[in-house]
């Protein structure tokens, strides 16, 4: 399925700023399931330089600065992407330390990528929580892609979504204690009790596409970005979890980057120089392309949509 | 004086003065020998001689603690640490294979990762280490590492071994530099004898990578910490020493992927950064890095080519002990060869054998965090709650600990008082790239402390440090330190860069120089008159001369209520307890310490800007500014004279010591920008202070003979006033001086003309336009005085009166003014920065 994506960020400053560095980490990446077929950044003021470089995860950034004075900067990253219309079954996996003991004798890039995802980072940060979460799932015999299909259904059923609970600083405990959260908050979750466990898991951040109720009209700008987590195996590699909606992964996400956690994959950054106080609006908008188009049409179409927006 | 030593059946350490065979070696014997033989009463004068050489250097300067006397002086110990050339040569080959070990871990760390990928590092012992920094990986770029320094320690058994790699920065070079030359100084004939190895062959190296590694003209920037780390005044030091402007995070910007230097003259590009900062909070923009401080865009203008980092960022995963568990087999395979030298033995938790093994082995060992090297834990002396708390950690990030070997150090003989003692070294050493080895500074950094079972000593908790000299086989050719320097210390100011912070410093360095100058003159002139025999003058002579004095001094001070606010009639009668508060309460805005204060503060931000001597005499006032406080005690404040005199002498020694300051930054200074603004902000809290004064005294009794003598005492213009008008004093004449009288360097008019000169000199002036703002505001107070007729002034007409109060409060505020625009010109390149906000992740 093709998916067009508008993340539109603007910040609007109080006073005229003279400078800004700014970092964006917002244009989806390849996957196994999912091809970036364009992405396009279109930043207002124009920067005076912008530099498109992939991270050591591999992930798209994208870095820029304003040396003009201005008073506002808008980012929007339009992309397009294809998504596999199957999920594929989840194959049999190895158990935790069978995981580990094959893991150890890989030497790929995505085997490296497992072992720093093996240990804390600086919003996973080991504490008594992992450990009273494992009392509620505890690991018997399951293989460690069964052991994430539980805790993601265990996060689902015993902790409420609450929009605005949690900022980027609350810390797991308090999630934990108050049994609420976002996204963010039951991706980090999660992945805090399957490395406690040794199971390697990586912070994955995207987009959902959302439907309207039969019969009513999308809202525009009222999707958000997405996160969730994924688990290596070590003979058949990464496996989503989305812990938020009790499911796997499948044709409505759309993949922009992975890491550690949280701060590995901020989808923006900046420093500004002046500027005095600044508001943040931020919209996203996921939309799938009829399916039944021609290509050429399904073109122009997107374009269509991107100017609407 | 019999060398002391004591030989105490509890000292077991390796003894450095002794052969293996128990005979003294030869430079040990010579060297320590000529020291202990000279009377106690040399060996302290040469002790204080040093003491003080280090202070006029510097290095002592402590005006910027906060807490009155924490910062302790660098101490540094009359007898030198010899290394004897045998042993010197195998210390060089081992640093320089380490160095070429760690330069190989460090491009393939940060380079293509087949050292992780294969397991030959296992990758968690990097993925744990803070000093690892993702954003630094970059397959495709060339990862050198041009600087290397290890701690070096020796055993029971004499055998040398690693304390600890310090790989981001050479820190300690500058106070390697600073003892070499105190002790140089001190006992020239000595060290002439010795054929000690010259150390300056490292600083030119540096400077010569430095130079290989810029692009034509851009400039190079030394980045240190601001004023308050402790090791702030070394780096200061090292940069004059060096040549290279010192800069401070703030002072630098990112655009367009290039770096650049923000000063008085607008944008100056950057190619080399010699950095020493932490590279774990550099950049805003970096992965684990958060913040509005840092240089924001480093790594991506890094990246990019646009600037080079010596060390580069990144280099701080190459100080993981951790490391040590695999560097034997990392030096066969990289290079081939077998390590030379390795830190005590280590044990890595991460590795589960490891782990076992100390947890059964644990009365040997000393754990560590491998974040925090220099904090050891000692399981044989915990109480039960910090045991378990460390297990704790160690269960769930085993990765970050590991154990070392329990290892004790050698001992040299080192001077307590007069006597020498055997004290535990350990020694720092550093060594620098050259084609495809690497070349070390023969000597170091020896730090001496008396802990026990520790490991490193850290510079602020040592006991003191020596000289270390390196012994060699045939006499050496004398190379003077000096004359390798670019910089000459004689020259107050470096020309050329000039950025905006330090000329906004040295601005208010001139402002609070003037500040305390005239502080100082109200509080002495206040005290005269209250210890002057008031029997012979007319009966309300005190009471008229020393209000005006003492309202002018709150009004100056800006120290309200005092003289002039509510309670005001009280304090006047009784004046000595408010005075006193005035002479030695620091805490209160305004009083002549906080003022001193200001003033040292202000110019240890510009110290790397400074003459020797001029910081000489910035330590006399801060010893002042100490006298001050802790001596000065209400007590002293009786109406007596005799009790007054200590503080009138000291106050009249400050006052010399202020006029050495002003002498030097006329005689002593380039009169480059830095000097222009040092000399702007002089005059312009000159005009303020002055003006408001005068205003003050002239308020009441404008034609008050005594107040008139009082006024032109205390700006220094009696004798010239009888010379110019031999006659009674008078209030017309008085004004005529000091307001309009261009030749008197007092008045009003001569500094409203010196500001007109200067600003019209300032960077990037000549092609303003006529209506600026700077030069008008300048221009109109100049006009003001020339134009100013005293008569009407003074008329006695009452509305006339006025006109004088009037006149002076705008010329009291035309300063602040100019301040305001000089600030927004030159200075606010320096402008806040915030972080901008972050998208949070919150799909349902």
């Amino acid at each position: 399925m093709k998916l067009n994506i508008r993340h539109r960020t603007y910040y609007d400053y109080a006073q005229p700023a003279s400078l800004s560095n700014n970092q964006i980490c917002l244009q989806p990446r390849d996957t196994r399931t999912q091809k970036c077929l364009s992405s396009r950044v279109e930043i207002n003021p124009e920067p005076n330089s912008i530099q498109y470089q992939t991270d050591v995860f591999g992930n798209k950034v994208v870095q820029f600065d304003l040396n003009k004075q201005h008073n506002d900067c808008e980012i929007i990253v339009s992309s397009m992407v294809e998504t596999s219309d199957t999920l594929a079954d989840l194959p049999a996996s190895l158990g935790q330390k069978e995981n580990l003991d094959a893991l150890k004798q890989l030497s790929s890039e995505d085997a490296l990528m497992a072992k720093e995802c093996l240990l804390p980072s600086p919003y996973i940060q080991p504490d008594q929580v992992q450990d009273a979460l494992i009392k509620e799932v505890p690991m018997s015999t399951q293989s460690v892609l069964e052991y994430a299909g539980e805790l993601m259904s265990h996060i689902f059923n015993t902790f409420e979504y609450q929009s605005g609970f949690s900022t980027l600083i609350t810390p797991l405990s308090e999630i934990y204690s108050a049994r609420k959260g976002v996204c963010q908050d039951f991706a980090h979750l999660a992945i805090s009790v399957l490395r406690r466990q040794g199971i390697p898991a990586r912070y994955v951040s995207g987009y959902l596409e959302t439907l309207p109720p039969p019969g009513q009209k999308k809202l525009q700008g009222a999707d958000a970005s997405h996160a969730w987590f994924s688990v290596f195996d070590a003979v058949h590699g990464w496996y989503d979890f989305d812990p938020t909606n009790n499911k796997r992964p499948d044709r409505q996400y759309i993949t922009t980057a992975w890491g550690r956690d949280y701060g590995d994959v901020a989808p923006v950054k900046g420093v500004v120089y002046g500027g005095g106080k600044h508001s943040l609006i931020v919209e996203v908008d996921v939309n799938r392309m009829s399916e039944c188009v021609p290509e050429k049409t399904e073109a122009s179409a997107y374009a269509r949509s991107v100017e609407k927006l | 004086m019999p060398l002391n030593r004591q030989k105490s059946s509890t000292v077991t350490q390796y003894d450095e003065t002794l052969a293996l065979d128990g005979t003294e070696l030869p430079n040990w014997k010579q060297v320590t020998g000529e020291i202990a033989s000279r009377s106690v009463d040399k060996i302290e004068q040469q002790q204080a001689n040093i003491a003080r050489l280090l202070r006029a250097n510097g290095i002592a300067f402590s005006a910027l603690s906060d807490a009155e006397e924490s910062s302790r002086p660098w101490h540094l110990d009359l007898a030198p640490f010899i290394i004897e050339p045998k042993d010197w040569h195998g210390i060089k080959s081992a640093l320089d294979q380490r160095a070429r070990l760690k330069a190989a871990l460090f491009a393939d760390i940060y380079g293509e990762q087949t050292l992780l990928k294969s397991g030959q590092i296992p990758p968690a012992m990097i993925f744990a280490h803070k000093g690892y920094l993702r954003d630094a990986v970059n397959p495709l770029a060339d990862h050198q590492l041009p600087l290397f320094s290890s701690d070096l320690a020796r055993s029971k058994t004499g055998q040398w071994y690693v304390v600890d790699d310090i790989c981001q920065y050479p820190e300690g070079t500058g106070y390697t530099l600073e003892n070499r030359l105190a002790i140089a100084q001190t006992t020239p004939r000595l060290f002439g004898n010795s054929r000690v190895l010259r150390i300056a062959s490292y600083f030119k190296n540096i400077q010569k990578l430095i130079t290989e590694l810029s692009a034509s003209d851009d400039r190079c920037v030394l980045l240190g910490p601001g004023p308050s780390h402790p090791h702030y005044f070394e780096i200061a030091y090292l940069a004059k020493y060096l040549g290279y402007t010192l800069v401070h995070m703030g002072d630098l910007t990112v655009r367009e992927n290039k770096v650049f230097l923000k000063t008085v003259s607008g944008l100056g590009r950057v190619s080399v950064i010699f950095r020493f900062v932490d590279d774990t909070s550099i950049d805003p923009l970096a992965i684990g890095q958060s913040g509005a401080m840092g240089i924001t865009g480093l790594f991506q203008a890094v990246r990019a080519g646009g600037v080079k980092v010596i060390n580069p960022l990144g280099s701080g995963v190459l100080e993981n002990p951790a490391l040590n568990t695999q560097l034997p087999e990392l030096c066969k395979n990289l290079l081939g060869e077998t390590l030379k030298i390795n830190g005590p033995t280590t044990y890595w938790l991460g590795n589960p054998e490891h782990r076992n093994f100390v947890a059964l082995n644990n009365q040997d060992l000393l754990l560590a965090d491998v974040n925090n090297p220099n904090e050891l834990f000692d399981t044989q002396h915990m109480d039960k709650s910090t045991s378990a708390q460390l297990s704790e950690k160690i269960d769930r990030t085993p990765e970050r600990y590991v154990a070392f070997q329990r290892m004790d150090r050698s001992v040299a003989p080192s001077f307590r008082g007069s006597q020498l003692v055997p004290r535990k070294v350990t020694i720092r050493m550093y060594v620098i790239k050259r084609e495809d080895s690497y070349d070390a500074l023969p000597g170091g950094l020896c730090l001496l402390d008396s802990h026990e079972g520790g490991r490193r000593p850290t510079f602020e908790s040592g006991i003191g440090s020596k000289d270390t000299w390196v012994i060699a086989d045939a006499p050496v050719k004398p190379v003077s330190l000096l004359s390798s320097s670019s910089s000459n210390n004689d020259f107050s100011v470096l020309e050329g860069e000039l950025p905006s912070r330090v000329a906004e410093n040295l601005f208010w360095m001139g402002r609070n120089a003037e500040r305390c100058e005239i502080t100082l003159r109200l509080i002495r002139a206040a005290l005269q008159t209250l210890q002057s025999d008031t029997q012979q003058q007319s009966p309300d002579y005190e009471n008229t001369v020393l209000n005006a004095l003492l309202r002018a001094t709150t009004k100056a001070t800006g120290t309200l209520p005092g003289f002039i606010g509510k309670g005001a009639e009280k304090r006047l009668e009784m004046p000595q307890k408010e005075l006193l508060s005035l002479i030695n309460d620091s805490s209160r805005v305004g009083t002549l310490p906080y003022a001193l204060k200001s003033l040292t503060k202000s110019a240890a931000t510009v110290r790397d800007r400074v003459s020797t001597e001029l910081l000489h005499v910035l330590n006399k006032l801060d010893d002042t500014r100490k006298f001050l406080v802790t001596q000065i005690k209400p007590s002293a404040m009786p109406d007596t004279e005799g009790e007054l005199k200590p503080i009138t002498a000291q106050l009249d020694e400050s006052l010399m010591t202020l006029s050495a300051f002003t002498g030097l930054t006329h005689e002593n200074f380039v009169h480059g920008d830095g000097w222009r603004f040092l000399m702007l902000g002089r005059r312009l809290e000159r005009i303020s202070l002055t003006s408001t004064i005068i205003n003050t005294m002239l308020s009441k009794q404008p034609e008050d003979v005594d107040v008139l003598e009082a006024l032109l005492k205390l700006f220094d213009s009696t004798m010239t006033y009888r010379s110019r008008y031999r006659s009674q004093f008078n209030c017309r004449n008085v004004l005529q001086l000091l307001l309009m009288d261009e030749n008197n360097p007092r008045s009003l008019a001569f500094q409203f003309r010196e500001v007109d000169k200067e600003i019209a000199l300032l960077p990037g002036r000549r092609q303003v336009q006529p209506g600026d703002p700077l030069s008008r505001l300048a221009f109109s107070g100049l006009s003001r005085v020339r134009l100013a007729d005293t008569t009407a002034l003074i008329s006695a007409d009452k509305d006339a009166r006025q006109n004088l109060s009037k006149f002076l409060s705008v010329l009291e505020q035309l300063p602040n003014s100019m301040a305001v625009v000089l600030n927004a010109s030159y200075f606010t390149h320096v402008e806040s920065s915030q972080q901008l906000s972050d998208i949070h992740p919150n799909k349902p």
